[in-house]
């Protein structure tokens, strides 16, 4: 099921294709953060274009810049730019599990793909790699994403999926440390 | 929360999340084997290497990109070009922060706010398309073609053109830049010569060189600067006529700082004194020129003493000056200049003066002076439909008035001219102008009044724009295209017939990012909404080749030589034979009768321009050599180095007024426009009627992260402008400024006489 969660957070932070609430994503999100405690406000109210729009302004392209560009790249090195060593992370990590996303057109370490990795991760069982991926790379930079992005103030259903992301990536990464000690 | 909790989902959220479809489930395919990676061998050290072209100025130097791992690590030029070699300017290198600039366009978008808000959503190219295909159907059905109007630039703009041509508008193009810059300088010396002779001048084999306001070294287009240095290097002599003291006019022998306007008074006097003193070259005149004994007669009241009145400057510096160039007679290289829309009113004879006065020195098709392209004969692709599109068209009527009447030879340029069509937008008049395309110009920072031109924008029912960052046409946009940059797409076989002939193609380095697509998938796929047969070619590689195809070449071949072919220049004449010039005599045309017959001068005559009102100085701009315009504004490396223009400001003005260098001031027009706060830099280098501004800085773009709101804009000074009349280019000298410091007006006070010959420019009293 955590594979599905991380699948799930990798389409919401996918650009909208599909209306959200129809899509059945708001109720999910709903529910999974209630399940994890999460004290959000409700979502319900996102329509289709509102989504594309706030998504647009939050990711794409935006008056005073995106205030959340959803790319490793550009926290994880000093030039802020696209492609840099964020990509090259990512992508190492990518190769260390024999895979290589499709060239869609997103880069290859937009956030989208990075969650879907992790499900990856979590569906073949690569505990090992998965915390690798998530102390030395993914965690590294979502957190100064998460800021910048509620810095702009999103809509409940981005913030909600962010702190959702948030926790859900936090609590992999306690809980790979723990079953390891129990196995020690 | 703690572990157990985080483990537990309830059922309902189960149940949610098992029917949802998780489409990014199949983004992961196993890794192909030839994912080889260069890894450990540093910087671009085992890269692949691409051969294209820059387009980070419009010189287009042939480059190599370095190529790791799918990403571009480095640009270098490409050592077989016989230009520019191995070397890259600062903007060509700086190419990668263009591509991996996160502010750049991503996605067709459409806008949801109001115009000019800035609010948008992402949406797919079909949605794009459609909507512009349909806004251009319905405008053309309800008011005729000619209310569609394209503004266009660059290497990408040819395929848009011919869209908008096959529409039936008269303003399938007019490109800005050609309007606003060079525009005046090609007139005159068509008419003169016959052909552009835009920078055909040989300064490496120069004796001497002659440069009207020029910003070389300034602007770097490297090849060209590097001939210039070749020639100072050679000892050849150089005067520059510049109020400002340029990068040139550090390297001169002599320096004549000349009151702006009046060139052409100085040119005149000139021409008259190697006249009247046999300094000018009697065979070449006799053999070439037609009209000698016209412009003898012409310009014999033109002495030095009146020009030395016109232009602030002393009798023995000049005489020091055009006796200094016309010893090194025919090797004299006299600059034709490049941005010549500067008062509208008297440029292209100001250009003239400047042909005639070359022509004299015979310095022409000779080592040293202008020199003729060689031509290159490429093959026509048929693909791009330049046939079709004489079909479409045939039965198009023109207009009742055409926005081009009253220009007596803008029908030799393609398009209307820029200004005519941003006032019939606003005006409606004499016909409307409803929708617009704008590729590859910024004209909010090209064009004189973006007031004006805003006001325009907002009669507008549809505004689109293809773009590769989003500057400030963009936020006035209903549909923006996001357009690959030079590094992603192939465009145009890009030839050069100037002193060391090549032909080499721009191909892409990487694949295009985002959604970002080249120009001729964009233009092929709207042609075909709007129900036009055009490029039929499958894609850029077939419609290239064609091309390539009649010099026994082709796109393979090309990269087998190193992505560049070479030819032998023949850039030089026999002057014992008929020059065979294609102009109306096969002459140098000293005399215009062509003029004549429009009733325009046909020898140049000086006819003064208003100096500054009481209180202001000239606003004149110029270069940087790390931007080119506002469009590299937003560039990291290049903000870095550049981040704002400084304005000049005459020392002892500063003094009087009270201002330092260093100091931040805002600038007041003379119609009470505000800028930017803009950093002072006080300097003798600049005369104490005029300031001095870089220009392309003061974004208003706030999707530019890295440049908005940076420095001030000359453009949004320039309100007040006269139309030339031969093309209708818009002049840009003719705004005077005042200073504000800490909300307190500053004056400038006038240190240097006016002569009567000059009228004031007069104030309109505020109503």
């Amino acid at each position: 099921m955590h594979s599905k969660i991380s699948y799930f957070l990798s389409r919401i932070f996918s650009y909208p294709e599909q209306d959200p609430v129809r899509a059945g994503l708001t109720q999910a999100l709903a529910g999974l953060a209630a399940d994890m405690d999460l004290d959000a406000a409700p979502s319900t109210d996102i329509t289709w274009d509102l989504a594309r729009v706030e998504y647009t302004r939050l990711f794409v392209n935006a008056v005073g810049g995106v205030p959340a560009p959803p790319y490793a790249s550009v926290y994880r090195s000093g030039a802020r730019i696209l492609m840099q060593q964020g990509l090259d992370e990512a992508i190492g990590y990518y190769r260390q599990a024999g895979v290589e996303p499709d060239s869609g057109p997103e880069p290859a370490d937009h956030i989208s793909v990075e969650l879907a990795f992790v499900a990856r991760l979590l569906e073949t069982g690569n505990r090992k790699l998965l915390k690798d991926f998530l102390r030395d790379h993914l965690l590294k930079w979502y957190p100064v994403f998460f800021e910048r992005l509620l810095a702009a103030q999103p809509h409940p259903y981005y913030e909600t999926a962010a702190r959702l992301t948030r926790l859900f990536l936090q609590n992999l990464c306690q809980e790979d440390s723990y079953e390891q000690t129990t196995v020690s | 929360m703690n572990r157990r909790r985080f483990l537990k989902l309830s059922a309902a959220t189960c149940a949610a999340l098992a029917s949802l479809e998780l489409e990014n489930k199949g983004i992961f395919r196993p890794v192909a084997s030839d994912a080889a990676t260069c890894k450990g061998l540093p910087g671009s050290l085992g890269a692949k290497e691409v051969t294209s072209v820059c387009e980070m100025c419009f010189w287009r130097c042939p480059i190599v990109a370095k190529i790791k791992d799918n990403k571009l690590v480095k640009i270098e030029g490409n050592p077989k070009s016989p230009t520019n070699g191995h070397r890259v300017c600062a903007r060509g290198n700086s190419g990668i922060q263009l591509l991996y600039d996160p502010d750049r366009m991503k996605y067709p978008m459409k806008r949801v706010g109001a115009r000019g808000e800035g609010k948008w959503a992402r949406i797919t190219w079909d949605e794009a398309l459609d909507e512009i295909a349909h806004n251009m159907k319905e405008v053309k059905k309800k008011y005729g073609p000619h209310a569609l109007a394209m503004f266009d630039h660059g290497a990408s703009a040819e395929f848009y053109r011919e869209i908008f041509r096959a529409t039936g508008t008269e303003n399938f193009s007019n490109e800005p830049a050609f309007f606003q810059c060079l525009g005046p300088v090609s007139m005159a010396y068509l008419t003169t010569y016959g052909y552009q002779v835009s920078e055909r001048v040989d300064m490496a084999n120069a004796k001497a060189m002659l440069f009207f306001g020029s910003h070389l070294g300034e602007n770097v287009h490297l090849s060209h600067v590097r001939e210039y240095m070749k020639g100072l290097l050679r000892g050849a002599k150089l005067v520059v006529v510049d109020p400002r003291f340029s990068a040139a006019a550090g390297k001169a022998d002599m320096w004549l700082p000349i009151r702006p306007g009046t060139d052409t008074a100085l040119i005149l006097a000139w021409i008259n004194y190697v006249i009247q003193h046999d300094l000018y070259d009697k065979e070449f005149v006799h053999k070439h020129c037609k009209g000698f004994e016209q412009l003898r007669k012409s310009v014999r009241d033109c002495t030095m003493d009146w020009a030395a009145r016109i232009c602030d400057l002393n009798v023995d510096d000049m005489t020091k000056a055009i006796k200094m160039v016309a010893e090194a007679r025919p090797r004299v290289s006299l600059h034709p200049g490049r941005h010549a829309a500067w008062y509208g009113k008297g440029d292209v004879q100001r250009h003239r003066a400047m042909g005639i006065l070359t022509a004299l020195f015979g310095s022409v098709g000779v080592p040293g002076g202008l020199y003729f392209p060689t031509p290159i004969h490429l093959g026509e692709a048929d693909c791009l439909g330049e046939d079709e599109v004489d079909d479409l068209i045939e039965d198009v009527k023109p207009p009742e008035t055409s926005l081009k009447d009253g220009y007596a030879f803008a029908d030799i340029f393609p398009g209307s001219p820029t200004d005519a069509i941003i006032k019939a937008t606003k005006t409606g008049k004499p016909y409307p102008v409803k929708l617009w395309g704008v590729c590859g110009v910024n004209l909010l920072q090209t064009i004189s009044n973006p007031y004006q031109t805003m006001d325009a924008i907002k009669k507008l029912d549809f505004i689109f724009t293809i773009e590769v960052l989003p500057t400030e046409p963009a936020i006035w946009a209903d549909i923006i295209l996001p357009e690959a940059t030079y590094l992603e797409r192939y465009d145009a076989v890009h030839k050069k017939g100037n002193l060391y002939p090549y032909v080499t193609v721009r191909q892409p380095v990487v694949d295009p990012m985002f959604e970002s697509k080249p120009p001729y998938w964009i233009a092929r796929n709207l042609a075909k909404r709007l129900g036009y047969n055009l490029f039929t070619c499958k894609d850029e590689r077939e419609f290239l080749n064609e091309q390539l195809e009649e010099i026994d070449l082709s796109l393979d071949k090309l990269s087998k030589a190193g992505g560049i072919v070479t030819f032998k220049a023949n850039p030089y004449k026999d002057l014992n034979k008929p020059l065979g010039l294609n102009t109306d005599s096969g002459k140098v045309e000293l005399y215009a009768e062509s003029y004549d017959d429009e009733d325009l001068d046909p020898i140049p005559r000086f006819e003064p321009v208003p100096a500054p009102p009481k209180g202001y100085a000239r606003l004149v701009y110029g270069r940087v050599p790390m931007h080119t315009f506002s469009r590299t504004m937003n560039n990291l490396w290049l903000s870095n180095e550049c981040p704002e223009g400084k304005l000049w400001i005459n020392d002892e003005i500063a003094t009087r007024i009270g201002v330092k260098d260093g100091e931040t001031v805002i600038m007041e027009n003379q119609a009470g426009y505000r800028s930017n706060p803009v950093t002072l830099f006080v300097t003798a280098g600049i005369r104490p009627d005029t300031v001095y501004l870089p220009h392309g800085f003061g974004s208003r773009s706030p999707l530019l992260t890295k440049t908005y709101g940076k420095g001030a804009s000359d453009q949004f000074m320039i309100t007040n402008y006269r139309q030339d009349p031969f093309m209708g280019a818009s002049g840009h000298r003719s705004n005077f400024v005042c200073l504000i410091k800490d909300g307190k007006k500053l004056s400038i006070p006038e240190l240097r006489p006016l002569p009567p010959e000059i009228p004031r420019f007069k104030m309109r009293k505020a109503s």
